[in-house]
């Protein structure tokens, strides 16, 4: 026998482990999912999101009518309240429905006594729904719902466009995928698709990229089994194009799991030397093993840790062309993983930045002079992208920048894509040559 | 310790009797133990032999589902000596993916069965475990959730459940 609960009483349970117990979200949902129904496991997904993307949101419902706070013992109960008020506030579902299927989660976790508090608190939603709408939207924070620390972050980086970013940082993101042109032309792709009854839409400046409505499970994608597509945001799919491989070049792609990068890489530019994918998660690298079978293609795959000045683990003594995918607090991305806004604080963000830079100065020492270097990560903070190598550039006489934009100079270094541009991810791109 | 390969829905096979245990040996320890670490594996809360192509009375149940041994039950020739009451929830089974149902049960209800040794046992249960105790009971008896279901909920899950045999068939042989 499975266990069936409720999808509300999972995704409680779900966020309180992931929130509270560190344990990985996405990971939980796959596992919990698996034994569901597909409409089943979509709708926990849809909750889980919904809950995170929209927390301060819907705990302030919450905290409008619920005095004693919860504790860590009845958390869970909190958070099957918010997947009901998610519901009601942000899905259009028919009140009774909602409330009757949140009163029983909370019956399904084991709290009988607080169901009446669950059946209070949604009717008295639905009742001051326009008043409490309107003191919630009054700040960014309960608004959008961010932490404090990461509003004032990007309204000092972004100014005016601070609603904009937040706002798309909270939207469902696009199904993408990168077709392999070699393979099928992306004309014919879109015909494919269409035969499927899919829609294939391309996004401007990134020509092997193809956003797919509606979004699919990866079986329902024409010639996904050939290898001839690749599901990956346009915005990472600029990392290889940027990097502008050669025949005949040695390339190490650093950090690489699961291997998006890797493989586009070798479908721009067969005749490579070599490439070396390489990646400190022995577990993560399996992913990228899979992804060049899949594809078909061929690199060495090895296991190291990018910031040890230990270079044993290298085929090469020097690359060519270095693709440095650092390790990033991921705010760019919050749109797939809305966990990152409660679990990232400000001082790992300091971590990660003396890490890159650690990272950074390593690789520097890979790279054949005359060769180039493509720095990204898929972080909006400042500190990780512009300033970053702002600083690098200032300490490297050695390094030249190689502007990818007209605005760019090495005072303002790097390519800033906003999450929500086109549709794409947050990501950023910085790219420098070596001088000899 | 081994995931042992699990019958599906329509097979059959699922729908054959069981027999009862008579030997209790390192064979039928095993066997348990393979079935905890398939059942743990799907997420399950409950298996029974004949899920796993076994027809011998034999049930293994992990309600809290944390892998704890103190939560472990072991059945062996369980029958119910005692029914009383009236209670259902949506239950799933390994057997039948990704359809839930809801199934009218007996609300409290004891069992007697054997341990691991051959010894005798008395449980009284109810709520989750009781239920599940009558889902897994209803195994050996060749008898499964969705039968209890209507007709039409049947055959929609039927169709269903071809798209899934298919779906596993390409996963295996991406394995291989």
């Amino acid at each position: 026998m499975i266990n069936s609960k409720n999808p509300r009483t999972l995704a409680a349970e779900i966020i309180t482990e992931a929130l509270h117990d560190g344990q990985p979200l996405m990971a939980t949902v796959r596992k919990k999912a698996k034994t569901m129904s597909s409409q089943d496991a979509s709708f926990l997904k849809e909750l889980v999101n919904g809950i995170l993307r929209h927390k301060l949101y819907l705990e302030g419902i919450v905290d409008a009518f619920v005095e004693k706070p919860f504790k860590a013992k009845n958390i869970k109960v909190k958070y099957a309240i918010m997947a009901g008020l998610y519901q009601l506030a942000f899905l259009n579902t028919p009140h009774h429905a909602a409330v009757n299927e949140t009163v029983k989660a909370v019956g399904e976790l084991g709290f009988d006594t607080l169901k009446g508090l669950t059946n209070a608190v949604m009717h008295g939603y639905l009742r001051k729904k326009g008043e409490l709408e309107q003191q919630l939207n009054k700040s960014y924070e309960t608004r959008y719902s961010f932490p404090q620390w990461l509003i004032t972050d990007i309204k000092a980086a972004y100014g005016k466009s601070l609603g904009t970013v937040l706002e798309n940082l909270n939207r469902h993101p696009p199904l993408t995928v990168r077709v392999n042109t070699a393979k099928c032309p992306i004309d014919e792709y879109i015909k494919l698709l269409s035969d499927n009854g899919l829609t294939g839409t391309p996004v401007p400046k990134v020509p092997c990229a193809l956003v797919i409505t509606p979004p699919v499970n990866t079986e329902k994608l024409p010639l996904f089994d050939s290898g001839a597509v690749f599901i990956q945001d346009a915005a990472a799919q600029q990392a290889a194009i940027f990097l502008d491989p050669q025949p005949g070049d040695i390339i190490l792609d650093a950090c690489a799991a699961p291997g998006g990068k890797t493989t586009h890489i070798l479908e721009l530019c067969p005749d490579v030397k070599d490439l070396v994918a390489m990646d400190l998660d022995e577990g993560r690298l399996m992913r990228v093993r899979e992804n060049l079978q899949r594809l078909r293609l061929k690199a060495k795959v090895v296991s190291a840790d990018a910031s040890s000045e230990d270079h044993s683990w290298s085929p090469y003594s020097a690359y060519d062309r270095i693709l440095l995918d650092a390790p990033c607090s991921a705010t760019g991305v919050i749109r797939r993983h809305p966990d990152i806004k409660w679990l990232r604080t400000p001082d790992e963000i300091k971590s990660i930045v003396k890490l890159q830079r650690q990272i950074l100065e390593n690789m520097w020492q890979m790279l054949k002079p005359g060769g180039i270097m493509l720095y990204a990560t898929c972080s909006i903070e400042p500190e990780e992208n512009t300033l970053q190598i702002k600083n690098f550039l200032s300490e490297h006489s050695d390094a030249e920048l190689i502007p990818l934009t007209a605005e760019e100079t090495a005072e303002n270094p790097g390519l800033q894509i906003l999450p929500g541009l086109d549709d794409m991810d947050g990501f950023f791109y910085a790219k420098m040559k070596k001088n000899c | 310790m081994a995931i042992l390969e699990l019958l599906y829905y329509p097979d059959e096979k699922l729908h054959q009797v069981s027999a009862p245990v008579t030997e209790f040996n390192d064979e039928l320890r095993q066997l348990v133990s393979d079935m905890f670490e398939t059942m743990y594996a799907d997420e399950g809360i409950g298996l029974a032999a004949p899920q796993i192509n076994v027809f011998k009375k034999i049930v293994v149940i992990d309600v809290v589902n944390e892998k704890k041994p103190e939560d472990q039950l072991v059945l062996i020739n369980p029958e119910f000596t005692f029914k009383e009451g009236s209670t259902g929830i949506d239950e799933g089974c390994l057997s039948v993916p990704g359809l839930r149902g809801k199934v009218e049960r007996s609300e409290k209800v004891t069992v007697k069965a054997q341990n691991l040794d051959g010894e005798f046992f008395e449980l009284n249960a109810d709520g989750l475990l009781a239920i599940c105790l009558q889902h897994e009971i209803d195994h050996l008896n060749g008898k499964l959730f969705i039968d209890y279901l209507s007709p039409l909920k049947r055959n929609m899950y039927r169709s269903k459940a071809k798209a899934l045999a298919k779906e596993r068939e390409r996963q295996k042989k991406h394995q291989d």
